[in-house]
């Protein structure tokens, strides 16, 4: 089930609990009004008989009776019974023998405890009166009838309630539908949005609305997290581009090295010569897609590089070795700001691999782009830290460059031309 | 000292040698009772080109004296000051 008919079933469930609730309340008090009504009623009725049987000296039961049969306003199925001190009949508008049986004993007893004692039986409210007169002593006066007119009342509330619940309902879940496409579609135009985003058009982005409530958050994430998967793109592909295009040049000056010199015939020397180059150029190729190799990995496996204390100087020298054998004209000068007393000052928790390879690639930029071809390394201590500054007299790099010596293969703009080497940028 | 290892023991005790300390301790040996320069120590120990201005080799010498001579009689590695250092018992 999609959220819009969960929400709007959830809406109408809640709203036909508020509607029915209200209509039995509705329902409960008019029955008790109607019931309150009509015990008064009844009551009434008993009191009037009473006083004019039992008081009014003018009107016998006889005379009663034609009264009572030819009231207009007389109450539907109803029984009077008048009862006298030791509980016998003495007077009721129904022949004799008509009475239902109604009126127990019990219900006349209560009464006269009671006073006044209102229930109700089936259909029919019982009312029960005791009624005091000076001279003549007590009697019970009992009536009961059927409110038929405040059961057809009834009856036609329930009749409204029921057609009302049921209207509601419709309006209700109708609405509750409008509401939940009205609140989803603004997702619905996102999921459309975001359908349309694919690694060909990354750039795209989806609307961010009013930029103020969840969905516009959602999408302002969302937006930023394009972004970082853009760059994050764009990085490979440059470097996939770069890496080709590194890999071409020299694959190209070796073949056109080759096609020259297979033009005519050479002697022994030029053989050994162009060979010694091509081997040359073979192994700066090795050492070009062995440092992709290591670049890729590490950036895809950062997680599983492994990280050992290192001694850092003796990396900086292992590297120093290393470009001293391709360089025998590279100099560099190591210097101890500080003298250390422990050794574990000199100890970083790293990949020592890396970080030879980081320190290789700091010293022979150094040492390329300067006049001199020397680096001065120094090492100093910080807390939990140990300092090494690569200090070179070259060019530098201009300030707002800075920021991206980390992309792979990066030249800076005023090094452009001054070098045909090939570099992998700093790891 | 046992050059397949590369492991070094004193007094029955194994002392752990960065590989740069090794060879400094390997080429003192050879040179025993012999003064060794700095210069030769860069040049010949680690193949590294001599700059005057660096203080590695004193470092170096630092540490692996502590390692080795520290905790330990007689004191084995000496200075010649203004010439070098030399290994000897005495």
């Amino acid at each position: 089930m999609n959220i819009r008919y969960k929400l709007s079933l959830q809406f109408a469930l809640i709203a036909a609990g508020i509607l029915l609730l209200f209509s039995i309340i509705i329902y409960s008090l008019s029955e008790y009004h109607r019931q309150q009504e009509f015990f008064f009623r009844l009551e009434t009725r008993a009191l009037t008989t009473a006083r004019l049987l039992i008081t009014v000296k003018e009107v016998d039961s006889t005379l009663l009776k034609i009264i009572d049969k030819n009231s207009v306003r007389s109450l539907f199925e109803e029984q009077l019974a008048v009862f006298d001190e030791k509980n016998r009949l003495i007077y009721s508008n129904l022949d004799a023998g008509a009475l239902s049986g109604l009126f127990s004993s019990d219900f006349i007893e209560n009464t006269r405890q009671n006073g006044q004692l209102n229930t109700r039986l089936g259909k029919n409210e019982i009312v029960g009166l005791r009624y005091e007169d000076d001279q003549l002593g007590q009697f019970i006066v009992l009536v009961t009838a059927e409110d038929r007119y405040g059961w057809d009342h009834m009856k036609a509330l329930k009749r409204v309630l029921l057609q009302g619940f049921i209207i509601g309902l419709l309006v209700i879940v109708f609405a509750g539908l409008v509401f939940a496409g009205q609140v989803l579609a603004p997702i619905n135009k996102l999921n459309e949005e975001i359908g349309l985003i694919t690694a060909g058009n990354l750039n795209r982005r989806i609307p961010e609305g009013n930029g103020r409530d969840e969905l516009a958050i959602l999408a302002i994430n969302f937006n930023q997290m394009l972004t970082r998967l853009e760059s994050a793109f764009d990085v490979q592909r440059q470097f996939v581009s770069n890496a080709s295009h590194e890999l071409r040049t020299p694959l190209t000056a070796l073949t056109s090295q080759i096609q020259l010199f297979l033009g005519k015939e050479r002697s022994p020397e030029a053989y050994q010569s162009v060979l010694h180059s091509l081997y040359e150029d073979t192994q700066k190729l090795i050492a070009l897609s062995n440092g992709l190799l290591v670049l890729a990995q590490t950036s895809l496996e950062k997680q599983r590089l492994l990280f050992r204390p290192v001694r850092v100087d003796e990396a900086v020298l292992n590297a120093q070795n290393d470009l001293v054998k391709a360089h025998p004209n590279y100099l560099f000068s190591i210097e101890y700001v500080q003298l250390p007393e422990e050794e574990s000052l000199l100890h970083v928790n790293g990949n020592e691999t890396l970080l030879r390879t980081a320190f290789t690639n700091l010293m022979e930029n150094g040492c390329k782009f300067s006049s001199s071809h020397s680096v001065k390394i120094h090492i100093s201590f910080a807390p939990e830290a140990v300092n090494i500054a690569f200090v070179d007299d070259g060019i530098g790099i201009p300030v707002a460059e800075q920021e991206h010596v980390f992309r792979p293969f990066y030249r800076a703009s005023n090094a452009q031309n001054q070098t045909r080497e090939m570099g992998l940028g700093w790891p | 000292m046992n050059l397949d290892t590369k492991n070094v023991y004193r007094a029955g005790h194994l002392i752990p040698l960065t590989p740069k300390e090794f060879g400094l301790l390997v080429f003192l040996i050879k040179n025993e009772g012999r003064v060794v320069s700095k210069y030769d120590i860069m040049e010949q120990v680690w193949d590294l080109n001599f700059d005057s201005g660096t203080n590695v080799v004193e470092v170096y010498i630092n540490f692996l004296r502590k390692k080795i001579d520290r905790n330990y009689e007689p004191k084995l590695i000496h200075t010649k000051p203004g010439m070098g250092y030399y290994l000897a018992a005495n």
